[in-house]
C-alpha cells in the first residue's frame, strides 16, 4: 500500500465517519440462531442449560461481557441496568461472560452487584469450549477477547429471529428497541 | 501603601487560583471521583495514559506529551490499531480520522473534561463521560496529566533496552542452564534480526522503516540471589541501582517468590512469568505477572475433585514456608474440613518405612495428599505395603520434576497427580516451531516445560514491545502484555493463556490425572479442566 492510497482511504473514511455521525451509533439487523445445546454455570455456581435460560416464553435481552473489560462492557451493562425496569413484563436479561475462566460465579455476583442487577437478570459463565460455542452461534467469537464487539441481542419470543444491535447502545435505545419488538 | 496593596492583590489572586496537587489528580485519574459515580480515567485510558482499543472503540492517548502538544500524526503509533487487530469498519474509520487539534491548555482541558469539547471545538464521543470537577480537582488532574508517561521508564536508552532475570540460590544447575540457554539464544536471535532490519532502513518490507525509532539491542542481566530470602529485596535493589532494567523476565527460584514480587511492586518494574510454583496468589500486584497461581491452583482444583471422594483425607507436608502454601489452600478450599487431617513434618525428618507405617496406622486415610517433592515422594516405594488400606495417594505434579514420576509399581494404580498443564497429546501448532527454533540453536530439550515457559515470556515481551513502538513506558508495556498473552503465542504448555486488564495469572486451572499404562506422556485425566 502506498502513501497515496492510504491518503485516499483516509479521505474515504473521513467521509464515512461524517456520514455516520448522523446515524444511530449501533447497527440493527435480524439473525436466526438456534440455541446451542450447552450447559453453562450461573452466578450462584449452578449448572444450567442455555436453552432453559433463553427459550422459555417471553422476551429476552442478551449481551456478551467480561468483568475486567475496561470500557465497552461496563457501558453495555449500565445501559441494561438503566433499562431493566422498563423492558416490559416478563422480559429476561442475560449477560454471558466471554472470559469464562476468569469470570467465576463469585466475580459475576460482584459484577451484578456493581450494576444493581434485579432478579430477572442472569449472569452466565462456563467451560471455555461451551462459551466459545455460544459465541460462535451468535457470531460473536474473536480470538482475543479485547477485540470483541459491543453486541446486544433481543428476541420477542422463542422461534422469532433475534434482533442484533452491533455497537454501543444506551438505556433509551434498549427500551425503544424492546418496544419496537413488542409491537411487531 | 502601594506595595501592600499589590501584595493583597497577589494574595487574592493566589486564593483564586487553587494550588495544583498532582497527588489529588492521580487519585482522580486512577480511582475516579469521590462519589465513584463516574468511572476512573484509568479504566479506559489505562494507567499509562496510552489508551486502548477494546470492543471496537478507540480510546485515545492522554499522556502529558500527547495532550499538551498539537495532535501529531504518526502512523507507527497506529500500526497496531490499523493492521494488527481484528476490528470493525466503524473502528477503522475512527482510527483513520486524523482529528487535528491544537495543544491543550489547562482551560481547554477543563472544557474537555467538564463539557466534552476539544480545543478544535469538536464534541467528544458520548462514551467519554462529562465530569463535574471542582477547580481544585481540575488543577490537580491537569498537573497529574502533564507528567503522565512524560519520560521514558528506566532501563532503556537510545541503543539498548535492559532486561534481567532472577535466579535464586539452590536452583538445580540443569534447570538454571535450561532456562538461561533459551533466554540467551532468544536475545542473540532478536538482536541479529534488529541489526538486519536497522541496516535496511528505507527499503525494508512491511513498513519496518516506520519502526526505526523503536529498535533497541536487548541486553540480558542475570541477577543471582544468595543467602536468606529476607535479604533478596536489598540484593535486587542493589542490582537495579547498578543497572536499571526495563523489565524482569522469566526467572527461577527455590521457595516462595514473594521477596521478588515485593521488589517488583515497590520498584514498579514489570516482572513477567517467572518459573515458580509459589507466586503471590493474592492480592494481585500491578507489575508481577504469572503463568499460573502454581501450587495454589493445584490445591484448589484438587479440593474440588476430592470433595466427591469418600472417606478421611490426610494431607502431609514439610513444615516449611513453601509446602504450607498448597496445604493451606487445600484446607481452605475443601468443603469438608471435618474429614481432613493435617500432618506437618519437620524439614529435616527422614521419611522411613517406619514413618509411613505409623502415619497410615495413626491417621487411617482413605485419601492421602502429599505436598512433597521428588526426593520425598521416592521414599514411598520402600513402604509400599504400608499403603494397602489407602485408596488414593495424590501427589502435586509440579513438585515432581519433568521426568516420568518415580512411583513404585504396586502404588501406580492408586496414585493421582495434580496437573496444571495441558494434557499429553494436546499440542498447539506453535510447539513445533519452538522446538525447531531450539534445535536450530543447539538447545537440547532437557526440561521442555521450563524451556517453553521461558520462551513464552520472551516471545510475549517481544510482541508487546513491538506494539508500544518507541513509547518505552513500563505501564504501557504491562497493558500490552495483558493483551498479547492471548494472541496465539501459547506453545501448548497450558490449555490456554490469557490475561486482561488487571488480571495477573494467565492459566487458571488444573487437571487431576492418573498414571496411564503405557499411554504417551504417561498420564490420563480423571477430571475435566478444573477452574476453581
Amino acid at each position: 500500500m502506498t502513501w497515496r492510497s492510504i491518503r485516499s482511504i483516509s479521505a474515504l473514511a473521513l467521509l464515512g465517519a461524517a456520514a455516520l455521525q448522523a446515524q444511530p451509533r449501533y447497527v440493527r439487523s435480524e439473525v436466526r440462531i438456534s440455541t446451542p445445546a450447552v450447559t453453562l454455570i450461573d452466578s450462584r455456581g449452578e449448572r444450567v442449560s442455555l436453552a432453559a435460560v433463553l427459550d422459555p416464553p417471553g422476551p429476552v435481552v442478551l449481551q456478551f461481557i467480561f468483568t475486567t473489560c475496561p470500557s465497552v462492557c461496563p457501558l453495555l451493562s449500565s445501559s441494561l441496568a438503566g433499562a431493566q425496569g422498563e423492558l416490559g413484563e416478563g422480559a429476561r436479561l442475560v449477560s454471558i461472560s466471554i472470559d469464562p475462566e476468569y469470570d467465576t460465579p463469585a466475580r459475576l455476583r460482584e459484577y451484578a452487584r456493581r450494576f444493581k442487577a434485579g432478579p430477572r437478570w442472569r449472569f452466565l459463565t462456563g467451560g471455555r469450549e461451551d462459551v466459545e460455542a455460544v459465541q460462535k452461534a451468535f457470531g460473536a467469537w474473536r480470538v482475543n477477547k479485547m477485540s470483541h464487539q459491543p453486541l446486544t441481542f433481543l428476541r420477542a419470543a422463542p422461534g422469532e429471529p433475534w434482533v442484533r444491535l452491533g455497537g454501543p447502545v444506551s438505556a433509551a435505545d434498549l427500551v425503544a428497541e424492546t418496544r419496537r419488538l413488542a409491537g411487531r | 501603601m502601594i506595595p501592600l496593596k499589590g501584595l493583597a492583590a497577589a494574595l487574592l489572586l493566589l486564593a483564586a487560583v487553587p494550588p495544583a496537587d498532582p497527588e489529588l489528580g492521580r487519585r482522580i485519574y486512577q480511582q475516579g471521583t469521590a462519589g465513584g459515580a463516574r468511572p476512573a480515567c484509568a479504566s479506559c485510558h489505562r494507567r499509562s495514559g496510552f489508551g486502548t482499543s477494546e470492543g471496537g472503540v478507540y480510546i485515545p492517548r492522554v499522556t502529558g506529551p500527547v495532550l499538551f502538544q498539537p495532535r501529531q500524526l504518526r502512523r507507527a503509533d497506529l500500526f497496531r490499531n490499523l493492521y494488527q487487530e481484528s476490528q470493525t469498519s466503524l473502528y477503522s474509520a475512527r482510527v483513520r480520522d486524523p482529528r487535528l487539534r491544537p495543544a491543550y491548555t489547562p482551560e481547554t482541558l477543563a472544557a474537555a473534561v467538564r463539557e466534552g469539547r476539544d480545543p478544535a471545538g469538536r464534541t467528544l464521543d458520548p462514551l467519554m463521560p462529562r465530569y463535574r470537577l471542582s477547580d481544585e480537582e481540575m488543577a490537580g488532574l491537569t498537573a497529574y496529566l502533564q507528567g503522565l508517561s512524560a519520560a521514558p521508564s528506566p532501563g532503556v536508552d537510545g541503543e539498548t533496552i535492559h532486561f534481567a532475570t532472577v535466579v535464586t540460590e539452590g536452583v538445580d544447575p540443569g534447570r538454571r542452564n535450561a532456562m538461561l540457554d533459551v533466554m540467551e539464544a532468544y536475545v542473540r536471535w532478536k538482536n541479529a534480526e534488529t541489526r538486519h532490519s536497522a541496516q535496511r532502513a528505507g527499503s525494508s518490507p512491511w513498513y519496518r522503516d516506520e519502526f526505526q525509532g523503536s529498535y533497541r539491542q536487548w541486553q540480558l542481566h542475570v541477577w543471582e540471589l544468595r543467602g536468606p530470602a529476607a535479604t533478596w529485596p536489598d540484593q535486587l535493589a542493589a542490582y537495579e541501582r547498578a543497572q536499571p532494567v526495563f523489565a524482569v523476565l522469566s526467572g527461577l527460584g527455590v521457595g516462595p517468590w514473594r521477596p521478588v514480587h515485593d521488589f517488583c511492586e515497590v520498584a514498579g518494574i514489570p516482572c513477567l512469568f517467572p518459573n515458580t510454583g509459589l507466586p503471590v496468589a493474592s492480592p494481585p500486584g500491578v507489575y508481577a505477572l504469572y503463568l499460573s497461581t502454581g501450587l495454589t491452583v493445584e490445591a484448589q482444583a484438587l479440593a474440588r475433585y476430592a470433595s466427591d471422594l469418600p472417606g478421611r483425607i490426610v494431607q502431609v507436608y514439610r513444615n516449611a514456608a513453601g509446602a504450607q502454601v498448597p496445604a493451606r489452600a487445600f484446607r481452605d478450599a475443601l468443603n469438608a474440613t471435618g474429614r481432613l487431617v493435617d500432618r506437618a513434618i519437620p524439614p529435616g525428618q527422614a521419611l522411613t518405612p517406619a514413618f509411613w507405617r505409623r502415619l497410615v496406622g495413626e491417621t487411617r486415610p482413605a485419601v492421602l495428599v502429599l505436598w512433597l517433592d521428588e526426593k520425598d515422594a521416592a521414599t514411598l516405594g520402600a513402604a509400599a505395603d504400608a499403603f494397602a488400606p489407602v485408596r488414593r495417594i495424590v501427589l502435586a505434579g509440579s513438585l515432581l520434576g519433568e521426568g516420568e514420576p518415580a512411583v513404585p509399581a504396586p502404588l501406580r494404580n492408586k496414585v493421582l497427580l495434580t496437573w496444571p498443564w495441558a494434557l499429553p497429546g494436546h499440542e498447539e501448532p506453535l510447539i513445533y516451531r519452538v522446538r525447531a527454533w531450539m534445535r536450530a540453536r543447539g538447545i537440547e530439550r532437557t526440561h521442555e516445560r521450563l524451556q517453553l515457559a521461558t520462551w513464552f515470556a520472551l516471545a510475549v515481551t517481544d510482541h508487546s514491545l513491538t506494539h508500544i513502538v518507541e513509547n518505552f513506558s513500563r505501564d504501557f508495556f504491562v497493558e500490552s502484555v495483558e493483551e498479547e498473552t492471548e494472541n496465539a503465542l501459547n506453545p501448548g504448555l497450558f490449555p490456554s493463556l490469557s490475561l486482561g486488564p488487571g488480571q495477573r495469572f494467565a492459566s487458571k486451572g488444573s487437571y487431576v490425572v492418573r498414571l496411564g499404562d503405557g499411554t504417551p506422556g504417561g498420564v490420563e485425566a480423571v477430571s475435566g479442566w478444573i477452574v476453581p
